[in-house]
Formats: structure tokens, C-alpha cells, sequence
């Protein structure tokens, strides 16, 4: 046996021991595959790790982006600064996250990460920047705008980011495949390693001998226990000897191998849990970008409804668009939009979906929730069973529950409200609650934008409405003025055919003709000439210091005023010139100045005037003589005189003087007339001057046994404008007939204030021989005496009255007369006072 | 009685006022034009000088105006006598240094009171 077993040990040692190196090898393979394995779960690990901050990152960087167009469009908004500084934070942390991502990131991604760099950069350089100077150089309008176009840049940062995240998972998913590539390689190597093994174990069955069958028998089944994945087998029916040896040897390896099947089930394990946690991580990301999206919907949507808002500016269309929004909002049934009224504390019903119609354009004063809402400006929700006895406003077809008060605040003023009406079991959506105040502030803003703009419309109206007014006040005008132009041609067509020179002007001066005569007495002017032009040119005409120009010039500076003179030219025409606005009514068209030719009536008149002077200066001398004489012999002082001589020498006399009065009246008469004797205007103290006058005539009065009485206040009388030597005259003539035609009786003259009549008045009353009224008015004829037997004996000229009249009213006054034959007369001479507060005093 | 110097052309009207003067108790020496009247009245210093305006040689504003500015004849009193009756003639007169202004024809009364209240 010894030998037996010594041969056979020798071959089987050989065998055994390449039967050894065959396991050995084996389980190196076995060792090698199961290391690198773990190594690819460790890598998996950190690449799950990093790829979950990556994602993250990029979440963060998309979130930041977000925040700031939030930020952005607060400020666009409200154009209040505070709403810049959670745009500036986000603008620095959103640089800091991309710094963080491009030092994690490599190849395509660094790429991506540097595309959302660039897109969030070209965003703020191009969208944001403009916007925000858009709305700090106050154009709201402009700068909402602008945001709009920065949509593009939205969409473009979420499909980068996605791209990134997505490929982020897609690595992962790579990472976890080959992970679960090594785990299969595991199994099949370990499997190959058993089957390789159970072969040797039966290959060494057949080799070996039987004895050895039994061991090796053992070690087959034990070899196919580890391949049938039982681990730590242990084999006990094997002998002591080499085969021994291989039973131990396999029975620990059959331990390891079920040590490390142990491990690596472990790791698996751990594997599947870490792939779980990432596939929670995963739709954790999508749920993340899923809100994402949600709240990019509500930008998007609080944008719409910006653009809507804005692009309105009709009040009505306006509120039903506010009121309609919320009610998609909030899932309303009914709504109500109140507007607040400026003047007063109540709010006027704008808008009504659904309410009893008559509540439209009512006026609300607000109380419950309506006031709650209006005074805070909160939201505030009401239950139907809270406002039912305040407010039963809804139509009966539609059910409500609970009212929503949603105040539209402007510039810190609720300037809206909307109510919106839920029905029974609706909830306020989660997005109402996130949106509304967004809605809130565009539709506010829009709302203050659209009342504005139709107060500016209605003073537009207004305007309108007064220019219409002025357009057809403008065309009566014009209606008017062609009617005053055709008339006007008329009075030019009549001006050009006078006989006299005709200058004719607008109520300015502007020549608007002259005729023929007018230029043969002063030269041509020019067409349109001025005022000053035409005056030129009769200066040239006119003796120096000739006060014509002047009274022109006055004439249309008084617009109405009427005046006449003569002017005598220096190319020897003599005119009598008349000057008179021309027109209807008040209306003046134009002014008419006539230059009648009157240069040979006035040679005559001069030639009449020097005449009756010279005769009249040279009958006095002769009469001076024959009145002088006959006194002296009258008056006995050349010896006594017979009675009938004396009568008879007295009737010479007095038709001598009657001829002297005579001479001195007509000399009078023609210098009034002639207007050669310019009256000297001064203030004059009428009384005093009747009181002298009349005082010279007291003699002669009482000598005829008259009672002669003198009434001239030294006070009280108002001063009078006139000439003292005329006022003189006329007193004298008055008093001298009156003392003339009173045979007896009495002659009382009297100054008076009539402060009824603001005159003052001279009275000359007499009893004497009186005035048939038939002659009354013929008394201030010239040459008109009297037809009384006692009027003709007494002698006059005949001038004397109408001198007085001529004189008078030469003086601005007026004489009267009141006279009843035999009873006697009354002459009264009334002037207007010289000023009001001028009296005697 | 005092002595009155008459400068008058016209030897009716002259006569007839010496002939009233007279009658009244008045010296009179007469004159045909102003520059008789003037050296007449250096010889005969007459206490009162009646003048009419017009006459020859030198006429009676002149005669006033030159009286008036000789210091031996300027205390002489003139009264003018015209035909003259406007206002600014008689205005004229005075202001030449005229006493009086009679106006042709004249009341011989009128002449003698004159007269007497100029020389009162």
C-alpha cells in the first residue's frame, strides 16, 4: 500500500498542485473582478454626488434669473427703488453660482454653463439696462415693453438649463449601467470559477483513485454546493493526506468566496439604495422644474395681462378686462369692478358680470369687507352669510357662497375694488393667492393710467366743444366783416365820384381812397399809406403850425368824434373841411374827411368883412361928430331951445343913436360869423359881471320911474367857462331892452344855480310890454323887430337878441324865452358850470 | 382948473370937445396928430392928455408908447379915444399905458365923467 500510495503520491502531488495553481489563478481573477467593481460604485458615488450639485447649481442659477425678472418687473411696476436691490443681489449671487458651475464642468457642459453666462449677461445688457433707464426716465410704457422682448432670453436660459440637467442625468444613468455591467461580470466570472472548479473536482475523480473517489467525490459535491451558491462548505469524509490538504484548501476557498459573494451582495445592496435615493433625487428635479415651469406660466401670464392692461386705455373696456382676469383667477361666477370717485368717498360700480344689472354706474359708499378691503388693501374674503343683509347684489340665477375683495392699490391708494362671487365648494385656487396682488398693481396702475386719460378726454371734449363755439362765432365774424367789406366798396365807389375832396380811412387811419379833387388840393399818396404818410403830405400844403394835423390826429384817437373848420392852403385853396366816422351804429367802418372848395366864397367874405369894417369905422367918425353937436345943443349948452326945436332935435337924436348901435351890432354879427374874433376862454364869475353891467343901466331905469332890482350872490354861484367882454354884451343887451320896452313896472335881473339842471343861469324879467307867442320865435331873427307900437317907438336894430343868441350859444349855453304881451318877459341865459366843485367861494 | 391937451385929426370932433370941456371949466389945448401932442405937451405940461387912435403922422398908440417912456411925460394920464371897439384894441390901448378907452361914438357925458375919474 505504502508503495501503491508513495507512486500514486507522486503523480497525484503533480497534479494536485496544478490543480492548486488552476483554483489560485481563479480566485485571483474572481479578486480582481470583485475590486474593480468597488471601484466603480466609489466613482459612481461621487459622480451622483456631483452631479446632484451640478443640478442644483443650475437650479439655483435658473431660480436667481427668475427672482431678478421678478425683481425687474416689480420695479418696472412701481418705478420704486427698493425693488432694484433684490435685482442687484441676484445679479451677484447669479455670477457667483455660474463661476461655481464652470469650475465643476467640463466639455459640453462648461459649454452650456457658459451659454446661460452669456444669455443672463446679454438679458441684463439688453433687456434689463433699458428697461430699468426706460423707467427711470418715466416711461412705464416703454420700459414694460422692453421686459416683453425678454422673453426670448427666458426661454432660451430654461432649454440651456434643461439641456444641462439633462445630460447630467443621462451621465448618471451611463455611470449606474456600468455599475450594474460589473456586478453581472462579477456573477458570471464567480460562475465560470465554480464550473471550472467542479470540472478539476471531476476531472480529479477519474485521475485519482477510487479510495480517493469517496474525497474527491466530497470535494465534487462540495465544489458543486459553491457552485449551487452554497458558501463555506465544509467536507469531512476526506482522509488525512494531500487530499486532505485540497479539502481544506478548497473549503476555505470556499470560504472567502462566500465572504466576498457576502461583500459583494452588500454592495449591491447599497447600490440599488444609492440608485433608489437617486431616482427620488431624479423626479425630486423634475417636481423642482415642473414648479419651475409653473411659476415661468404666471410670468408669463402676469406679463399678458401687463400688455392687455396696457395696451387699453378705455375705462369701460379696461375694468371689464380687470374684472374678467380675476375672475378666471379665482374661478368667479359673478364679479363687480368699483372704481373710487376722486370728489367724494364713495365708489362707483365700473364693471358687473353677473350682477342685477342696475347695479351698473351706481354710486357705493363702502362698508364690511368692501371698506375692510378698500382702507387696508388686503385682500379680504367674505362668506355669503357675513354681506347678505349689506349687499344682495348677484344675479338670482347664479349661486353665491363667498365674495372676494381684491383692492387695486395705486401710489398707495385703493383706487378699485374687485369683488369676485365663488360658488358653493369652490376653494380659492393656489395660484389666485400667488397672482392676484401681481394682477393687482398692472391693473391699478392701468386704471389710474385710463382715468387720467379720460379726464384728459373729457377736457378735450370740452375744448373741442369751445372751439366749435369759436369756429362759428369766427364765421359770423367773417359773415359780418364781408358784409361791412361790400358796404364798404360802396362807400369807396361814393367817395370816388364826390365833388368835394374825400379822404377815406379804416377807424386806424389807413387810407382806403381819396378821390381826384383831394390830390388837386394836397398831392398825391400813396395806395394804403398810413395815417402818418397822408398827414405828411398835406403838411407840405398846410401854413406852419397849422392846428389841422393836430385835430386829426385827436379825431381818431376819440374813434367818434365829429369836427369841422376851414383851412386855408398854402397853394391858395381855401377849405372847409368836415370829418365823420362812417359805419352802423356803434359799429365803425372807417372815417370820412370832405374838403369842400371854398376859395372864392372866402375872398368874398373877406373882402365883404374888410368892407363893412371900413364903413362901419368910417360912419362912426362923422357920427361922433353929429352926436356930440346935437347934445351940446340939446342939452341948452349953446343957448335955450324952443319945445318943439327940442322934441324935434330929440328925435334926431335917438335915430342917431340907433344908427351908432346900429353900426356896432353889425360889426358884431359879422366878426361872430365870420369867426374873426376868437373868444378868450376863461374861468368867469358871472354874478360879478352882471352886477356891474346891470348897475350902469340903474340910472337910465329910474329915470323912466322903473324899480330896478339887481339878485348876484357874491357866493354860491359856480364859476362858468366863457369871455368875459361876451358875457358883458349879452347882459347889456338884455338889460338895456328890457329897461327899453318896460314903460312901467319893474326890471329884475338875477343870477341863480340851478342845481337841478347843474346851470347857471343869468334872468333879466321885466313887466314891460311882453312878446306875442306868434313873434316869439322870430324875436331872435336877424333884424327882426317887434310889431308894438311901443317897440317901434323906443328904436333898435333888430340885432340886438339874435347877437345875444349867436353869443350865447357861441358859449356853449342857451337862451329861453317866456313872454306874455303886456305882462311882460322873461329871458334866462343858462351855462354849464365851469367845473363841478369851481363855485364863487 | 386943470389943464387938458386933446390930440384929435378930425377938427369937428376936436372943436366939439374942446367947446364940452370948456363948458365944464377945463383949460384945452388942442393937436392934430400924436407928435404935435407930444411936444406940446413938454411946453405946456398939461395934467391930463386925450388921444384918438388914428391919425396921421403918428397915431395915438405911438404917441401913448412914446409919452410913456419919457420920464418928464410919463405921469401925464392919456385917455384913448377910437373908433376901435374890439376888445384886444381896447386891451392894446391900456397895455401901451392908457388910462381910459372911449369908444366912438361917445356921450359927452360919458367924456366928462370919464374925465373926472381919471383925474380924481
Amino acid at each position: 500500500m505504502n508503495t501503491r500510495k508513495h507512486r500514486w503520491d507522486e503523480g497525484f502531488r503533480v497534479r494536485v498542485l496544478g490543480l492548486l495553481v488552476l483554483l489560485t489563478s481563479l480566485l485571483v481573477g474572481l479578486g480582481i473582478a470583485l475590486t474593480r467593481t468597488y471601484s466603480h460604485v466609489t466613482a459612481l458615488q461621487q459622480q451622483v454626488e456631483k452631479t446632484r450639485q451640478n443640478v442644483l447649481l443650475m437650479e439655483q442659477a435658473a431660480g436667481t434669473y427668475s427672482e431678478m425678472t421678478s425683481a425687474l418687473r416689480g420695479y418696472l411696476l412701481t418705478g420704486s427703488e427698493p425693488f432694484l436691490e433684490p435685482y442687484i443681489s441676484a445679479q451677484a449671487r447669479i455670477d457667483l453660482i455660474l463661476d461655481q458651475l464652470r469650475a465643476k464642468t467640463d466639455g459640453d457642459q462648461a459649454n452650456r454653463v457658459e451659454q446661460v453666462a452669456l444669455l443672463v449677461r446679454d438679458w441684463q445688457e439688453e433687456v434689463a439696462k433699458p428697461a430699468i433707464a426706460a423707467r427711470q426716465a418715466n416711461s412705464p410704457q416703454a420700459a414694460l415693453l422692453a421686459v416683453g422682448s425678454g422673453e426670448a432670453y427666458s426661454d432660451e436660459i430654461r432649454k440651456a438649463k434643461d439641456e444641462f440637467i439633462r445630460t447630467e442625468s443621462d451621465r448618471l444613468n451611463q455611470e449606474m449601467n456600468s455599475v450594474a455591467q460589473a456586478a453581472r461580470l462579477v456573477r458570471i466570472i464567480t460562475w465560470a470559477g465554480v464550473g471550472i472548479a467542479g470540472f478539476l473536482a471531476y476531472l480529479g475523480f477519474f485521475v485519482l483513485a477510487s479510495s480517493f473517489t469517496r474525497s474527491v467525490g466530497a470535494l465534487s459535491s462540495a465544489a458543486a454546493a459553491i457552485a449551487a451558491g452554497k458558501r463555506g462548505v465544509v467536507i469531512d469524509r476526506i482522509p488525512d493526506g494531500e487530499l486532505q490538504e485540497v479539502a481544506d484548501a478548497f473549503m476555505a476557498m470556499s470560504q472567502t468566496l462566500a465572504n466576498q459573494e457576502e461583500e459583494l451582495q452588500k454592495q449591491r445592496e447599497q447600490l440599488i439604495a444609492q440608485n433608489e435615493e437617486l431616482l427620488a433625487q431624479q423626479e425630486e428635479l423634475q417636481a423642482h422644474a415642473a414648479e419651475l415651469e409653473r411659476r415661468d406660466m404666471r410670468l408669463s401670464r402676469l406679463n399678458r395681462i401687463g400688455q392687455a392692461l396696457l395696451g387699453t386705455i378705455d375705462l369701460d373696456q379696461l375694468s371689464y378686462l380687470i374684472l374678467d382676469e380675476y375672475l378666471d383667477l379665482f374661478g368667479g361666477q359673478a364679479g363687480l369692478l368699483l372704481v373710487a370717485d376722486n370728489n367724494s368717498e364713495e365708489m362707483i360700480v365700473q364693471a358687473e358680470r353677473w350682477a342685477s344689472p342696475e347695479w351698473l354706474g351706481r354710486r357705493v359708499r363702502p362698508t364690511g369687507p368692501l371698506d375692510r378691503s378698500v382702507s387696508k388693501g388686503e385682500l379680504v374674503v367674505a362668506d355669503i352669510p357675513d354681506t347678505v343683509t349689506q349687499i344682495s347684489l348677484w344675479s338670482s340665477e347664479v349661486q353665491v357662497q363667498r365674495e372676494v375683495y381684491i383692492p387695486l392699490v395705486h401710489t398707495a391708494r385703493t383706487i378699485a375694488v374687485a369683488v369676485v362671487a365663488l360658488p358653493p365648494g369652490r376653494e380659492i385656487p393656489d395660484e389666485a393667492h400667488s397672482l392676484w396682488n401681481g394682477i393687482a398693481r398692472e391693473a391699478a396702475m392701468a386704471l389710474a393710467a385710463a382715468m387720467n386719460h379720460l379726464e384728459v378726454k373729457r377736457a378735450l371734449v370740452a375744448l373741442q366743444e369751445q372751439a366749435a363755439q369759436v369756429e362759428e362765432l369766427n364765421a359770423q365774424l367773417q359773415e359780418e366783416r364781408d358784409r361791412a367789406a361790400a358796404q364798404r366798396d360802396i362807400y369807396l365807389s361814393i367817395v370816388s365820384t364826390m365833388r368835394p375832396g374825400a379822404w377815406f380811412t379804416d377807424p386806424e387811419g389807413r387810407l382806403l381812397v381819396v378821390n381826384d379833387p383831394f390830390r388837386e388840393f394836397f398831392g398825391d399818396v400813396p395806395k394804403s399809406a398810413t395815417l402818418d404818410q397822408v398827414l405828411a403830405t398835406m403838411e407840405q400844403r398846410l401854413p406852419p403850425g397849422s392846428p389841422f394835423l393836430q385835430q386829426v390826429r385827436d379825431l381818431f384817437a376819440s374813434r367818434n368824434g365829429v369836427a369841422e373848420g376851414t383851412i386855408e392852403l398854402t397853394n391858395g385853396y381855401t377849405l372847409q373841411w368836415s370829418s365823420a366816422p362812417v359805419g352802423k351804429g356803434d359799429e365803425v367802418m372807417g372815417r370820412l374827411f370832405t374838403f369842400q372848395d371854398v376859395t372864392e366864397l372866402a375872398k368874398l367874405d373877406r373882402l365883404k368883412s374888410e368892407f363893412v369894417s371900413a364903413v362901419s369905422h368910417e360912419l362912426r367918425t362923422p357920427l361922433t361928430s353929429i352926436i356930440g353937436y346935437l347934445s351940446l345943443v340939446l342939452n341948452e349948452q349953446v343957448g335955450p331951445l324952443q319945445p318943439q326945436q327940442k322934441e324935434f332935435l330929440s328925435v334926431v337924436k335917438r335915430n342917431t343913436d340907433r344908427l351908432a348901435n346900429l353900426i356896432n351890432d353889425i360889426l358884431d354879427i359879422q366878426r361872430i360869423e365870420s369867426g374873426r374874433m376868437p373868444l378868450k376862454y376863461r374861468p368867469v364869475q358871472l354874478s360879478e359881471v352882471v352886477r356891474q353891467v346891470a348897475e350902469t343901466f340903474r340910472v337910465a331905469a329910474e329915470q323912466k320911474g322903473l324899480t330896478f332890482e339887481v339878485d348876484a350872490p357874491e357866493t354860491g354861484i359856480p364859476l362858468v367857462s366863457g369871455d368875459p367882454d361876451r358875457m358883458t354884451q349879452i347882459t347889456s343887451n338884455l338889460v338895456s331892452n328890457a329897461v327899453k320896452y318896460t314903460p312901467k313896472g319893474w326890471v329884475k335881473v338875477s343870477v341863480y344855480y340851478d342845481e337841478k339842471q347843474n346851470r347857471v343861469c343869468l334872468a333879466v324879467e321885466d313887466t314891460g310890454i311882453g312878446i306875442p307867442p306868434a313873434e316869439q320865435k322870430r324875436i331872435f331873427e336877424k333884424f327882426y323887430r317887434g310889431t308894438h307900437p311901443y317897440a317901434r317907438e323906443a328904436g333898435g336894430t333888430g340885432l340886438g337878441l339874435s347877437l345875444v343868441k349867436m353869443m350865447v350859444e357861441e358859449q356853449g349855453g342857451e337862451v329861453t324865452l317866456e313872454s306874455e304881451p303886456d305882462k311882460g318877459s322873461r329871458f334866462t341865459v343858462s351855462f354849464p358850470p365851469y367845473s363841478e366843485t369851481g363855485t364863487t367861494q | 382948473m386943470a389943464r387938458i391937451l386933446v390930440a384929435e385929426d378930425d377938427i369937428d370932433i376936436a372943436r366939439l370937445i374942446q367947446f364940452q370941456l370948456q363948458f365944464h371949466g377945463y383949460e384945452v389945448i388942442t393937436a392934430s396928430d400924436g407928435a404935435e401932442a407930444l411936444q406940446l405937451a413938454r411946453k405946456e405940461a398939461p395934467s391930463l392928455m386925450l388921444i384918438d387912435w388914428m391919425m396921421p403922422v403918428m397915431d395915438g398908440l405911438q404917441a401913448v408908447s412914446a409919452l410913456k417912456a419919457d420920464p418928464e411925460l410919463r405921469h401925464i394920464p392919456v385917455i384913448l379915444m377910437t373908433a376901435k371897439a374890439q376888445s384886444q384894441d381896447v386891451q392894446a390901448g391900456l397895455k401901451a399905458g392908457a388910462a381910459a378907452y372911449l369908444v366912438k361914438p361917445f356921450p359927452l357925458d360919458q367924456l366928462v365923467k370919464t374925465i373926472q375919474e381919471v383925474l380924481a
